[in-house]
């Protein structure tokens, strides 16, 4: 089933004279369950596809369409709602809320739903993610590795159906990284979350489905590596 | 507690610094509106029981028209907007046998009708009120000043008739030709206003016997000043061919709609024949009939209070805003990276919105109450003060100033206003960081537009101050917005401090004399009295004056304090990577007080002119006003302000650095990776 389609997506940046596409016609789609990864030179605009796919940046030209919904005609109401029940966005830096602790801060989502949070699927999430001991600590209280798997907990906590990683690993050692990538395969495998990575590691790309390489802001190169 | 609530509590306290100067900023602003809502309020009260004794005293009608007759009076009750006329009989007039006052030898009989007698206050101090028109009520100044006599149940003979003078009957009040101890004081005036003050005469017409059952207290419609004594009685309707005086009450009038009132009526129908006509007693419809608007009138209208009051709650708030607006705009620029972050994992412009409001809410709940009670203590502190300067200087009747009580529904009303302020500071900047796109936020992106056309800067900078100047140049062109407020703030203050000090040049001189309202009966005892009362009076407006301007100017101080220092504070990291790349101390300094420098001078460039502007406009006015003044251009405080702008701006820049000065560069360097 297709849960994710790309039409034609252009992004453009500055002004007439000197435009700088950061987007070149883009066109792709993703089965639900695939785990793939996007890999790219810094600069080749597979941050921006991210953004784009998870509804934070808005495309110049192009569709989205998450389950069939066209992400970019909704109202800024539905499409912040949609950011909080249908994607998980995971950054290189975390960008976690620096005043609200870790428990807080992966159940931000369902607050921000005013739903109760269900404590056992916090639980879980939190065995999962090795947070346990850690629920009432203030970001700056942890460590890289930790901060990054509580960034991973608020893109879980609702069960998205398309979770998004910028660079999950891109600022932490080697240990944290494999950490994290195991998270995220499990809960592929787990949950049948489908998952968009973006990474420069190509050991981290080889555990992937399927490897999309951006060049220029155009799809370089498309291919399924494993089922 | 709600995420985004504790989100919002948890900025305010990691920012405490703002967070205090924000709320001082609330104390300050709910302070001031907590006196001017008081003052309007207290001043409210004091004119509207001042209405209500002067009711109580002088009864309760608008206006009155002297020596009319019968025909005339009915023409009143057909005007539509009368709501009831009051009459007094002008019955005669008598000599007081045996009187003892030499200025007051005369009894004046008043013919009241039913109306007149529940519209004018007769205060009886023993007996009852006539029932017909050979009883009478006398004023008990026929006893205590006259010295004569007369008890309840006595029968009473009047030689009735009228008093005249170089051939002209004379009403009730006109003056005797003895003059008081004041009149003597102004006797050139005095001769100008009643050339033939000379003898009058007295003659005699007929007698008629009255019955005395009741004493009363001297009533209005006689002057304290008449010649003679009060007596009331009913009012006479088979001698309905006596000249009257008429009490008018309109239907809730507004003072210029009596004023076009008493106009109309006094010319057309013109009273009837005044000065020749002679009654069936003898006695004369007298000369001077005229018309006087009642005192009641101008002790109630409020209406020109509350637009007083309220053009200075706008000022009061329009500052505010200023300051509180600036800070929870850089409370927001602060966190624009957490809205991004909010924003990305879903939640909507609303939400954000509304956790930029609460933080409203949250300062309101603390610095309205503080601002509050600071108000409260304020007035009653200033209260003392004026007590005692008065008291001091020995002015009196200034002791009389109305009492400001701070009431329920001033402090209800400064609450409301104080809330409206700071949510009206708040809006601003909520709809900003809600509007961001959730990766423009994340990425800060959006807080710097700089345009290489934009940013060029001139040789003569980098000739005069270095590269440091230029540095300095480029970032404050880079930065317009974000300094914009600051020269608004000092912009404001500077043309309000230099205006009204204007304003006091002008307003030291003695006041021209009044404008008259009423009608043509002024007094000239009055006048006198209305020029040092307005002396006074004067001296009171210029020192709520200042200390209004004042407390405005601290406000003032306090928005150029606050925004200058957080924004050297939020380009702690662009300090910090100056100096990695190796700018010394000096450099640094210099740099900062180029910037300084340009605030100052931006802020004085335009304020100055408007001033000399706002000057002019404050000398066209007061010319209007019959003033022979020359043009007086404020130089005083245009050094003052020009010298406290830069002192004001380098003290809070030298703050600033300070605190940045302290951090370590790698520590800050870092810590915007986050």
């Amino acid at each position: 089933m297709e849960i994710l389609r790309v039409e034609n997506l252009r992004k453009t940046y500055g002004n007439h004279d000197t435009p700088v596409h950061a987007l070149d016609d883009v066109t792709f789609s993703v089965e639900k369950g695939e785990f793939v990864a996007i890999i790219g030179p810094s600069g080749s605009g597979k941050s921006t596809l991210l953004h784009i796919l998870g509804g934070v940046d808005t495309p110049t030209s192009g569709k989205v369409y998450v389950n069939d919904t066209d992400v970019y005609a909704q109202n800024p109401d539905q499409l912040a709602i949609f950011r909080r029940r249908q994607v998980g966005l995971v950054y290189q830096f975390y960008n976690l809320i620096p005043v609200l602790n870790a428990a807080e801060n992966i159940t931000l989502p369902v607050l921000l739903d005013r739903r109760q949070v269900n404590p056992e699927r916090l639980q879980e999430l939190l065995q999962i993610l090795n947070l346990t001991d850690r629920t009432e600590f203030l970001p700056n209280q942890l460590s890289g590795g930790q901060q990054q798997r509580v960034s991973l907990g608020r893109a879980l906590i609702n069960a998205p159906a398309l979770v998004l990683a910028d660079e999950p690993t891109g600022n932490l050692n080697s240990k944290d990284s494999q950490n994290i990538i195991d998270l995220l395969k499990h809960s592929n495998e787990k949950y049948q979350q489908t998952m968009i990575v973006i990474t420069h590691e190509e050991n981290i790309a080889l555990q992937a489905h399927r490897i999309i390489s951006i060049e220029d802001g155009k799809i370089a190169k498309d291919e399924v590596i494993r089922r | 507690m709600n995420v985004l609530s504790k989100f919002t509590v948890q900025a305010l306290k990691r920012n405490r610094a703002r967070t205090l100067v924000t709320i001082i900023g609330v104390i300050l602003s709910v302070a001031m509106l907590t006196g001017a809502t008081t003052a309007i309020f207290s001043f409210q009260n004091y004119l509207r029981e001042a209405a209500e004794n002067a009711i109580a005293q002088n009864g309760n009608w608008h206006i009155k028209f002297l020596g009319i007759d019968a025909a005339f009076a009915q023409g009143l009750d057909a005007d539509d907007a009368v709501e009831r006329t009051a009459l007094i009989q002008n019955s005669g007039c008598a000599r007081l046998e045996g009187g003892q006052n030499q200025n007051r030898p005369y009894l004046f009989v008043a013919g009241f009708n039913d109306q007149a007698f529940k519209t004018l206050p007769v205060i009886l101090l023993s007996g009852r009120m006539p029932q017909n028109s050979s009883e009478i009520v006398i004023s008990e100044q026929i006893q205590t000043d006259g010295g004569v006599k007369y008890s309840l149940g006595d029968t009473v003979t009047l030689e009735m008739g009228y008093r005249i003078r170089n051939g002209q009957k004379l009403g009730p009040n006109d003056a005797y030709p003895y003059l008081t101890e004041v009149q003597e004081n102004l006797s050139e005036v005095h001769e100008e206003m009643f050339p033939n003050i000379s003898s009058e005469d007295f003659q005699a017409q007929t007698p008629r016997t009255y019955v005395v059952v009741g004493v009363c207290a001297n009533p209005i419609f006689l002057y304290s000043r008449a010649p003679g004594y009060a007596v009331i009685t009913q009012m006479d309707t088979a001698n309905a061919s006596n000249t009257c005086d008429v009490y008018v009450t309109l239907h809730s009038p507004t003072p210029d709609q009596v004023l076009d009132f008493g106009i109309q009526h006094s010319f057309s129908p013109a009273p009837a024949a005044p000065a020749t006509a002679e009654t069936s007693d003898g006695f004369a419809a007298q000369g001077s009939s005229g018309w006087e608007v009642s005192n009641t009138l101008y002790s109630g209208a409020s209406w020109r209070l509350y637009i007083v009051g309220g053009i200075l709650i706008a000022l009061i708030m329009a500052g505010s805003v200023l300051l509180i607006y600036n800070s929870f705009s850089l409370s927001v620029s602060e966190r624009v990276r957490q809205f991004g972050i909010l924003a990305s994992v879903g939640a909507t412009r609303k939400q954000l919105r509304h956790s930029v409001m609460l933080e409203g809410v949250g300062i309101g709940i603390i610095g309205i109450p503080l601002g509050i009670l600071a108000g409260a203590g304020g007035v009653a502190v200033l209260q003392h003060l004026w007590r005692f300067l008065a008291e001091l200087l020995n002015w009196g009747d200034l002791l009389e100033v109305p009492a400001l009580s701070v009431s329920a529904i001033a402090v209800t009303a400064t609450a409301l206003l104080g809330m409206a302020t700071i949510l009206i500071s708040a809006y601003i900047p909520a709809r900003k960081a809600a509007k961001l796109s959730a990766i423009d936020s994340i990425r800060q992106t959006k807080d710097i537009k700089a345009e290489a056309k934009a940013i060029k800067t001139s040789k003569l900078t980098e000739r005069f101050f270095g590269w440091e100047g230029v540095l300095a140049r480029k970032s404050f062109k880079r930065n317009k917005k974000r300094y914009r407020v600051t020269i608004i703030s000092l912009f404001v203050s500077v043309v309000l401090f230099i205006s009204v000090n204007a304003f006091g040049l002008y307003l030291n001189p003695t006041p021209a004399s009044p404008d008259s309202t009423e009608g043509y009966n002024i007094e000239v005892q009055d006048t006198w009295e209305w020029q040092e009362q307005s002396r006074k009076a004067g001296l009171v407006i210029n020192i709520f004056i200042y200390g209004f301007i004042g407390l405005l100017t601290l406000i003032a101080v306090a928005t150029v304090f606050n925004t200058i220092s957080t924004a050297i504070i939020l380009r702690r990291r662009e300090f910090a990577m100056l100096r990695s790349a190796g700018m010394s101390g000096k450099s640094f300094y210099r740099m900062l007080a180029y910037e300084c420098l340009s605030y100052g001078v931006r802020a004085l460039i335009l304020g100055i002119p408007v001033s000399i502007g706002a000057s002019c406009l404050i000398y066209e006015r007061i010319r209007n006003a019959s003033m022979d003044v020359p043009f007086m251009l404020p130089w005083g405080s245009m050094g003052i302000s020009v010298l406290s702008v830069f002192i004001l701006v380098f003290i809070t820049m030298l703050y600033a650095i300070r605190k940045v000065n302290t951090e370590n560069t790698v520590d800050v360097l870092k810590n915007d990776m986050l």
